[in-house]
């Protein structure tokens, strides 16, 4: 039965991180260790698995392939891999509350960036021929047309980048919480694109952290990570789908109403 | 300026590998969940081998992004992409063969 309420809680999870450019991790610990009653390393290790199940997904479909910015990706996720073996270190000299809190704190800070952005479009009007470094063009799906974007403040994208690294091994998330937000809000990274490169970007964060996980022994049922994998992977699909139908300002109000209740159960009732 | 990364044979590949990988993770759960006895086993061999390759995917990812960026003689990401398959292969060697 147990692997059946994974399996499910997997499907809850896959759909919101494809939605949102989320890895799911965010939705399947607290579930797993609070309505499952599972201890929180092992939760995190199989969430850790599941996260990277959702962003192969999601960077294989064609839709997040044709909107992710790939170079982007590659220097995200550079700097976000060495974020996450340093946070496998820093868990040895922190105590899980003390991960709980950190976690809790910056997802509360994270909506609110959102909820005070929520009519912002980065998207560049009138014929653009030089979107700059790190720039690009994508399918805008609320108006159809082809708009174009520039990066801007790439030190913030890559000091998030590598905070998220952290958070991935310390919370056992994908990190994408904290990428999506701060490409959108901060980077001139229009949403669909902001989703689509973190989810390419969260299956390498959340390697260390599976990696560290496995050699601690908290992979101890496969049997589980298996069902919280294929639950990711069927609500995936439903989640890519529902997405392309939401409007930009929905897709960030939902965004900021899960991080604000996950923020509340770690900050308040564990 | 991001330019269009056309789909490689690899990425092609990939698509197929994560198929596989449901399937053999599907497989595995299944006889763990319906068959017992001798094919426990076998079982825990499929899921253990399902959640390898789901690992595997996205260091093949990178190397797909590295071969494509080489051939397109842009060093700068190609390096970033190199950069981070050492790192992997350092965690794997540090945590799981101390």
């Amino acid at each position: 039965m147990i692997v059946l309420f994974t399996f499910l809680a997997g499907i809850g999870a896959g759909s919101l991180g494809a939605m949102l450019g989320l890895g799911g991790g965010i939705f399947l610990v607290p579930v797993l260790n609070i309505a499952l009653d599972m201890p929180l390393p092992q939760a995190m290790a199989i969430s850790l698995v599941a996260v990277i199940a959702t962003s192969n997904f999601v960077s294989l479909a064609s839709a997040g392939q044709k909107s992710a910015n790939i170079r982007l990706a590659m220097l995200l996720q550079l700097v976000s891999a060495i974020g996450a073996i340093g946070g496998t270190y820093m868990l040895d000299y922190m105590s899980m509350r003390t991960r709980e809190q950190v976690f809790g704190g910056t997802t509360i800070v994270v909506a609110a960036v959102i909820l005070s952005r929520l009519n912002q479009r980065n998207v560049l009007h009138g014929h653009v021929d030089d979107v700059g470094f790190l720039g690009g063009w994508f399918q805008d799906h609320d108006t159809g047309d082809l708009v174009a974007y520039r990066l801007k403040r790439v030190p913030a994208a890559v000091g998030v980048a590598a905070g998220a690294g952290v958070i991935s091994t310390l919370a056992g998330i994908g990190g994408g919480v904290l990428v999506v937000p701060a490409l959108n809000s901060w980077c001139g990274v229009p949403m669909r694109v902001a989703a689509a490169t973190s989810a390419v970007i969260l299956g390498v964060t959340a390697i260390p952290g599976v990696i560290d996980n496995f050699a601690d022994g908290h992979l101890t049922s496969p049997m589980l990570a298996a069902g919280g994998v294929l639950g990711v992977l069927v609500g995936s699909r439903a989640g890519f789908w529902i997405g392309a139908k939401v409007k930009v300002r929905s897709l960030k109000i939902l965004l900021a109403v899960i991080l604000i209740v996950v923020a509340s159960q770690y900050l308040f009732f564990k | 300026m991001t330019s269009h990364l056309e789909l490689s044979a690899l990425k092609r590949g990939l698509r197929l590998a994560l198929m596989a990988t449901s399937a053999t993770l599907a497989m595995g759960l299944a006889l763990s969940l319906f068959v017992s006895g001798p094919a426990a086993p076998v079982a825990e061999a499929l899921l253990w081998l399902g959640l390898g390759m789901l690992v595997a995917i996205p260091v093949l990812n990178v190397i797909d992004v590295v071969l494509i960026e080489c051939r397109l003689k842009e060093w700068r990401f190609a390096a970033a992409g190199v950069t981070v398959l050492v790192l992997l292969a350092y965690t794997v060697a540090v945590k799981v063969w101390p």
